[in-house]
C-alpha cells in the first residue's frame, strides 16, 4: 500500500519539472510513534529550521558526543542527500535516542505530538547554548591563538525588555530566531487604573477552541480581556495592595514562524480524563493577525501555512497523527511511511471533526 | 496555558463505556449550545421571525444519509459528516423572459432553477446527491414536502465520489422540471473533454437568455451556450485576450461549439453580474482576489484583495456600485466598484464567511435618495404601517403576511415606479406616517443615530460557517471618501484600554466628521422635513450629545475589536519603530504611497498591502454588524432575500424562511385592530395573488429604506463604533429573548 503510493508519487513528481529537487520520504513508525514522525515531518518541511539543523550537521565535529539534535541531523541530512526523490526511511536512531534521553517517551503509548514538539525544540536550543558555552571557554581559553569570533554570549535567562539592538539579543538561538515571539500581558488595575505590562516570549501559541470558528476567531479569543476577581485579585503595586484588575495578552513581536496549538484535549472533572474537543475549526492557508498589540512591529505580516499536524481519532488517548505539508505549489500528506499527494480543496476536511495539535505558519516576509 | 497535563494511556484502556461517555458530553455540549440558536432576530425595522412551517428540506431524511454522502478520506481523517456538497438554493419567479429549463451541475449537486409558472414561485435545492424542486410558497403557507415537482437522485455521482476521493466530474445538466420529457439530452460536458473538475458557480448571462457560464474549481470559467452542442474530444484552445493573471480563450474549431469562451483566472469560488446589461462580471477565487470584468469587452477594470485567504462569496448592489465580499478572513468587504477602493470592513462573524447578499429591499441607493429624498421617508413610513403584523405568524402559516386590503398604499411591497408615487401621495395623510417615523426617530435616538434623514444604505447580510446569520448597514457616510483620507495613518478601531479614552478629550481626539457618522451626516442632506414629534437630536447640531452616547455604549457593548488595531497615541511612534526595522517596512511605506493600478502593475502579493487593492487594517473603517445571530446548527451555505422573506440554508440542507418584519409600533396597534375586525381568512383573492405574484425581477423598486443608524465605526477612538450593540439591544419592539446579547463577547475597557 505504502510501496504503491510512493511510486505513484514518484511518477507524478518525475513528471512535474517544475518542482525543485525536494525529497518526500515516509517514517517509519516504531509502534506509536506516528507523534513523533507527524512533527519531524512539520519540521523538515519548516525550511528555516531544516536549514539550521543541515548546517548544525555540517559543522558537527566527528568527535562530538551523540546527542538528540546530532540524531535529528543525521535523519534530515539521510533524507535530503537520498538518490530517489521518493521512499521510506526508518527513524530508528533518532527514536532510539529520545526514548533514552527522555523517559517519559520511553514507551509504546500514544504521546501527545505538542508536548513532543515543545520537548524537541527545547532540547534542540538548550543543546546548542550547552554547545556556545562550551565554545565560549575553549574561545576564552585559547584566546592568544585568534579564534574566531563568533556572536557568542552567555545563556542567561533574563529580561529582553528594550533591546535596543535587534542583533544584540544574548541568549537566542535560531531556534528563538525562528519560533520565538513576544506576548505582552497587560494589566490593568480597576481601583487605581494603573495599567501594567509585561512581556514573555513563546515558541508557539496554544489557543483554546470553540465550535464552528476560525484560527482568526481562537485568536481573538485568545486575547480576549479577562477580569480578575475572587481569589485571582491581582497586586497592585499603587495600591499596594490586592485589587480586582483586567488583563489580557497581546502579541507584541510577531514570531518568523508561528506555531499555533489547538488545544482540542479538553480536561473534563466529572469524567476525570481528557476528552477531544472534535470542532470544526477553519484555518485559511494564508493569515494575518488581529490580536497584536498597539506598540508590535510589523503587525500586519502575512503567514503562509506550511504545514499541519492533525490528531485523528475521537479521544486523545487513541488516534493517529498525520501532518499536510505544502511543499512548492502542492500540498503533500504524510502518514507515517506512506506520503501521498492531496487536493488543495481537500483540506477543509482536516479543520473539521478530527484535527488537533500544532500548526506551523511561515512568514512571508 | 500549555497542555501540561501528560495524555498518555495505552489504546486499549478505552473501554466502550468511556467512549460512550464521551459520546454523552459532546451531545451535552451540543445541546447546550442548541439552546442559544434563535427563531427571531431584531433589526430597527422589525422582527424578522422564522417560518417553522415553510421549512423545506430533503423528505423523510433517513439516518444513513450524510454517513452515505461523506468523502471517505485517508487514514480515516475523514469522519466528517459534511463531506458532501454543500446545498445550493435557487429560486425562479414568473417571468417570461428566463429560458424554461434548469441548469444544474451533476457534479457537486449545485443547482440553479430557472422555469416558468404562473402563479407560484418555485425553489430547487439539492441534498447530497438528490434534487428537489418544489412550490415555494414563501411565508404564505407551508411547505408540503410529500409532494416535490421534480426529484432526482444522482447515483453517477455517488459511484465517482466513491472512486475519486475528493468528488467532482463536471458534468452539466439543464432539467426542466415541468417538462421531464425535454431535459435528458441537456448534458454539457458529459464526457469531461471540458473540464474534470468541479463546478462552483453557475450562472445565466443576463439579457442574453440562451448563454450560460460556469465556474470549474480548475481556474476556468466556461461560457456555454443553451443551444450549441459539446465537441466530441478535448477543445483547442486560441488565445483572445490576456492580462495580468488572467487569459480568455477561444474554442479553435471551425463550427461554433461550447463552449464559446474560456476564461482562466485562478481557483474561482463565485461570480456574479453587475446587473441585467450584464455589464460587469466579478469575480472571488481561492487566491483572495476579487476581480471585475468588463463582461461584453471581456477585460479586466478593476481588483481587490482579501485582508488573508481566499474571497468565497461576492454580491453587486442593486445599483451595481458596490460590491460585498466574505472570505476565510471572516471579513466582510464592501468594495466600491466606481471609486475602486475598499470602503470599509465588517468584523463580526466567527468563522468564514459563506455567503453573502445585498438585501435589494432594504437598500436605499443614491438614485432612490435623490428622486424621493422625501418620498422615500414617507413610502418607507408607509410600508412599516401597512405591512402587517400578524401575531403568531409562525404558527398560523395561512395567514398571508403582506396583504391588508384597506390600508393606503396597498400592496407596498409590490410598489413599482407608479405605485411609489401613489404612496407619496397616500402616506402623508393621518397619523400613521408621523407615529411611524416617530418610532424611527427614537430609533435614531437610541442608536445615536439622531436623525431622520434619508440617505443612501445598503442593507447587507451574510452567513458563515460559524452558523450566524449577520445584517449590516452601509450609510452614505460611510461611503465618503473624505472619511477614508482622514483615516489614513489613523486609528479606526478603539483602542482596548479604557485609559486611553478617559484621558484623551473628545475633541482632540475625534474627527468631528466620525463624530456626526453614526448617521448625524445625512440628515441635513436631503432635507427631511423634521417633524414636531421627531425627538431625535441631530448629531451635527448637538455633537456633544452623541459623543456621551458613545461612550456609554463602549462600556455596555461586549465586543472584541478593540484588538485590532494599533492605537492612535501610538501610531506615530510605531512608525518611526517600522523604519528601523529591515524587515520589510520600507517597502510597506513606499506602497503607500503608490497606489498601484491593477493593469500596469504586477502583482506582487507581498507587495500590495496597504495599496488601494488591499488596505491595511488600520486604513480603512470596520464596521460591526447591526445584528449577529446563531441560527443554525450546521454551518450555512445559503442567504437570500426576497420581497417578504430571507431565505436560509445549512449544510444539512434545511432551508429556512424568515418573514420580514411587518410593523411599526403604530402598525402593530392598527394591525392588531384590524386583525380584529378582518380575519386573514377573508382576503380577497386578488390581494393574495398580488402578493404572490412578486418576482425577483423588479428588484430595483426599493421598498424599506432603512435609517442609517448602524454599526460603524467612523473613528478610531474611544467608543464611537459601537452603535450595532445599541441598535441591537434597545429596539423598541423587542421580543424577550431576542435582546440577549449575540455574542457573549465580554468588553470591558480596560
Amino acid at each position: 500500500m505504502g510501496a504503491n503510493g510512493s511510486s505513484q508519487l514518484e511518477k507524478e513528481i518525475n513528471g512535474d519539472t517544475l518542482i525543485g529537487n525536494e525529497h518526500y520520504y515516509g517514517l517509519v513508525n516504531f509502534g506509536n510513534t506516528c507523534y513523533c514522525n507527524s512533527v519531524i515531518q512539520a519540521l523538515y518541511f519548516c525550511r528555516p529550521f531544516r536549514e539550521k539543523i543541515l548546517q548544525y550537521k555540517q559543522q558537527l565535529k566527528k568527535t562530538a558526543k551523540e546527542n538528540l539534535v546530532m540524531c535529528l541531523a543525521d535523519l534530515f541530512h539521510n533524507i535530503a542527500t537520498q538518490k530517489r526523490r521518493v521512499g521510506t526511511i526508518a527513524p530508528k536512531r533518532f527514536i532510539t535516542k529520545l526514548k533514552k534521553e527522555n523517559e517519559l517517551f520511553d514507551n509504546y503509548m500514544q504521546q501527545d505530538a505538542h508536548e513532543f514538539l515543545n520537548y524537541l525544540l527545547n532540547t534542540i536550543s538548550e543543546t546548542l547554548q550547552e554547545e556556545r558555552n562550551a565554545d565560549k571557554e575553549r574561545v576564552q581559553k585559547s584566546l592568544k591563538k585568534g579564534a574566531v569570533t563568533v556572536n557568542i554570549s552567555p545563556a542567561t535567562a533574563g529580561l529582553n525588555e528594550k533591546k535596543e539592538d535587534e542583533k544584540g539579543k544574548t541568549e537566542t538561538t535560531w531556534i528563538h530566531e525562528i519560533f520565538q515571539g513576544t506576548l505582552t500581558n497587560e494589566t490593568r488595575c480597576l481601583c487605581c487604573e494603573t495599567v501594567s505590562s509585561k512581556d514573555e516570549d513563546f515558541l508557539d501559541l496554544s489557543v483554546d477552541v470553540e465550535q464552528n470558528t476560525s484560527i482568526s476567531h481562537c485568536l481573538r479569543v485568545f486575547s480576549e480581556t479577562e477580569t480578575l476577581c475572587g481569589d485571582q485579585k491581582y497586586f497592585c503595586e499603587t495600591c499596594s495592595s490586592k485589587q480586582e484588575a483586567q488583563k489580557r495578552m497581546r502579541i507584541k513581536r510577531l514570531p518568523q514562524m508561528l506555531a499555533l496549538h489547538l488545544k482540542r484535549f479538553k480536561y473534563v472533572d466529572q469524567l476525570n480524563r481528557h476528552t477531544k474537543l472534535s470542532y470544526r475549526v477553519l484555518f485559511p492557508l494564508e493569515l494575518r493577525l488581529f490580536n497584536v498589540s498597539d506598540d508590535a512591529t510589523n503587525s500586519d505580516r502575512m503567514y503562509d501555512l506550511v504545514a499541519a499536524v492533525v490528531h485523528c481519532g475521537a479521544t486523545p488517548n487513541r488516534g493517529h497523527y498525520i501532518t499536510l505539508v505544502k511543499s512548492n505549489s502542492f500540498w503533500l500528506l504524510f502518514d507515517d511511511d506512506i506520503v501521498e499527494k492531496m487536493e488543495i480543496s481537500s483540506m477543509e476536511e482536516f479543520s473539521g471533526l478530527s484535527d488537533g495539535g500544532p500548526r506551523q505558519r511561515n512568514a512571508q516576509n | 496555558m500549555m497542555l501540561n497535563q501528560h495524555l498518555i494511556g495505552p489504546s486499549t484502556s478505552l473501554s466502550s463505556n468511556s467512549a460512550l461517555q464521551s459520546a454523552g458530553l459532546n451531545d451535552g455540549l451540543l445541546s447546550s449550545q442548541k439552546e442559544d440558536l434563535k427563531t427571531q432576530f431584531t433589526t430597527r425595522e422589525g422582527t424578522y421571525r422564522i417560518m417553522t412551517l415553510a421549512e423545506y428540506s430533503r423528505p423523510n431524511r433517513p439516518q444513513g444519509l450524510q454517513g452515505a454522502t461523506a468523502a471517505t478520506g485517508a487514514t480515516g481523517a475523514a469522519t466528517t459528516t459534511t463531506g458532501g456538497a454543500p446545498v445550493r438554493v435557487s429560486f425562479l419567479t414568473l417571468s417570461g423572459f428566463m429560458p424554461p429549463e434548469v441548469a444544474e451541475s451533476s457534479n457537486r449537486n449545485s443547482n440553479y432553477a430557472e422555469h416558468e409558472d404562473l402563479y407560484s414561485d418555485k425553489i430547487c435545492f439539492n441534498v447530497g446527491r438528490e434534487l428537489y424542486v418544489y412550490h415555494y410558497r414563501g411565508t404564505h403557507t407551508a411547505a408540503d414536502l410529500s409532494r416535490p415537482i421534480d426529484k432526482r437522485v444522482y447515483k453517477g455521482t455517488r459511484q465517482r465520489r466513491i472512486n475519486n476521493r475528493f468528488f467532482s466530474t463536471g458534468q452539466l445538466q439543464m432539467i426542466d422540471p415541468l417538462n421531464k420529457e425535454y431535459q435528458a439530452s441537456r448534458l454539457y460536458n458529459e464526457d469531461r473533454f471540458i473540464d474534470k473538475t468541479a463546478v462552483t458557480c453557475l450562472r445565466w448571462v443576463p439579457g442574453q437568455p440562451r448563454q450560460f457560464l460556469a465556474s470549474y474549481s480548475s481556474g476556468n470559467i466556461y461560457v456555454f451556450s443553451e443551444e450549441l452542442l459539446c465537441p466530441p474530444s478535448q477543445p483547442v484552445y486560441q488565445t483572445f485576450k490576456q492580462g495580468d493573471k488572467y487569459t480568455i480563450y477561444t474554442c479553435k474549431t471551425k463550427t461554433t461549439k461550447n463552449p464559446l469562451y474560456r476564461l482562466a483566472t485562478g481557483a474561482i469560488h463565485q461570480f456574479a453580474f453587475s446587473g441585467p446589461d450584464a455589464k460587469y462580471m466579478a469575480t472571488v477565487g481561492h487566491d483572495g482576489y476579487l476581480r471585475i470584468f468588463n463582461y461584453h469587452q471581456m477585460e479586466l477594470v478593476a481588483l481587490m484583495k482579501s485582508y488573508f485567504g481566499g474571497l468565497l462569496t461576492l454580491s453587486w448592489s442593486p445599483d451595481a456600485k458596490l460590491i460585498a465580499t466574505g472570505g476565510e478572513d471572516d471579513l466582510l468587504t464592501v468594495y466600491s466598484v466606481a471609486e475602486r477602493r475598499v470602503v470599509c470592513r465588517g468584523q463580526g462573524h466567527k468563522s468564514w464567511i459563506s455567503q453573502v447578499q445585498f438585501d435589494a429591499f432594504c437598500c436605499t441607493t443614491e438614485e432612490d435618495a435623490e428622486l424621493n429624498g422625501y418620498a422615500a421617508a414617507e413610502e418607507a413610513t408607509g410600508i412599516e404601517a401597512v405591512v402587517p403584523e400578524v401575531r403568531g405568524f409562525g404558527n398560523s402559516p395561512s395567514t398571508p403576511s403582506n396583504a391588508i386590503p384597506n390600508t393606503s398604499t396597498a400592496d407596498a411591497n409590490a410598489m413599482t415606479p407608479v405605485m411609489r408615487a401613489h404612496a407619496k401621495r397616500a402616506t402623508p395623510l393621518g397619523a400613521t406616517s408621523t407615529l411611524s417615523r416617530c418610532s424611527f426617530a427614537s430609533f435614531g435616538t437610541i442608536n445615536g443615530a439622531g436623525q431622520v434623514g434619508v440617505g443612501v444604505c445598503y442593507r447587507i447580510g451574510s452567513v458563515g460557517h460559524d452558523t450566524q446569520l449577520c445584517l449590516w448597514d452601509i450609510t452614505e457616510d460611510m461611503l465618503k471618501p473624505a472619511n477614508v483620507q482622514r483615516h489614513r495613518n489613523s486609528t479606526i478601531i478603539a483602542p482596548m484600554l479604557g485609559l486611553e479614552i478617559q484621558t484623551s478629550s473628545p475633541g482632540s481626539r475625534l474627527d468631528p466628521l466620525a463624530e456626526a457618522s453614526p448617521g448625524g451626516a445625512t440628515s441635513g442632506v436631503y432635507g427631511v422635513p423634521s417633524t414636531s414629534s421627531d425627538p431625535s437630536p441631530s448629531s451635527a447640531q448637538t455633537p456633544q450629545k452623541p459623543e456621551k452616547q458613545k461612550k456609554k455604549r463602549f462600556h455596555r457593548r461586549g465586543f472584541t475589536l478593540g484588538r485590532l488595531s494599533v492605537g492612535g497615541g501610538s501610531n506615530s511612534s510605531n512608525q518611526t519603530l517600522q523604519t528601523t526595522l529591515s524587515n520589510g517596512s520600507d517597502r510597506r511605506r513606499a506602497n503607500d504611497s503608490t497606489a498601484s493600478s491593477p493593469q500596469t502593475t504586477v502583482l506582487d502579493d507581498s507587495k500590495i498591502l496597504g495599496t488601494k487593492i488591499c488596505p491595511r487594517i488600520e486604513d480603512v473603517p470596520v464596521i460591526e454588524p447591526l445584528m449577529c445571530k446563531r441560527i443554525a446548527h450546521e454551518r450555512l451555505t445559503v442567504l437570500d432575500f426576497r420581497r417578504d422573506c430571507v431565505v436560509t440554508a445549512c449544510q444539512e440542507g434545511f432551508i429556512c424562511t424568515w418573514a420580514r418584519p411587518g410593523r411599526s409600533p403604530a402598525a402593530l396597534l392598527r394591525q392588531r385592530e384590524l386583525l380584529n375586525m378582518n380575519s386573514p381568512g377573508t382576503l380577497s383573492p386578488e390581494t393574495r395573488e398580488r402578493s404572490r405574484d412578486r418576482g425577483l425581477f423588479d428588484r430595483e423598486t426599493p421598498a424599506a429604506p432603512p435609517r442609517s443608524a448602524s454599526a460603524y465605526s467612523a473613528n478610531g477612538h474611544g467608543g464611537s463604533s459601537f452603535q450595532a450593540g445599541a441598535s441591537r439591544n434597545t429596539d423598541e419592539e423587542a421580543s424577550p429573548g431576542v435582546t440577549a446579547s449575540v455574542s457573549g463577547y465580554n468588553w470591558s475597557a480596560m
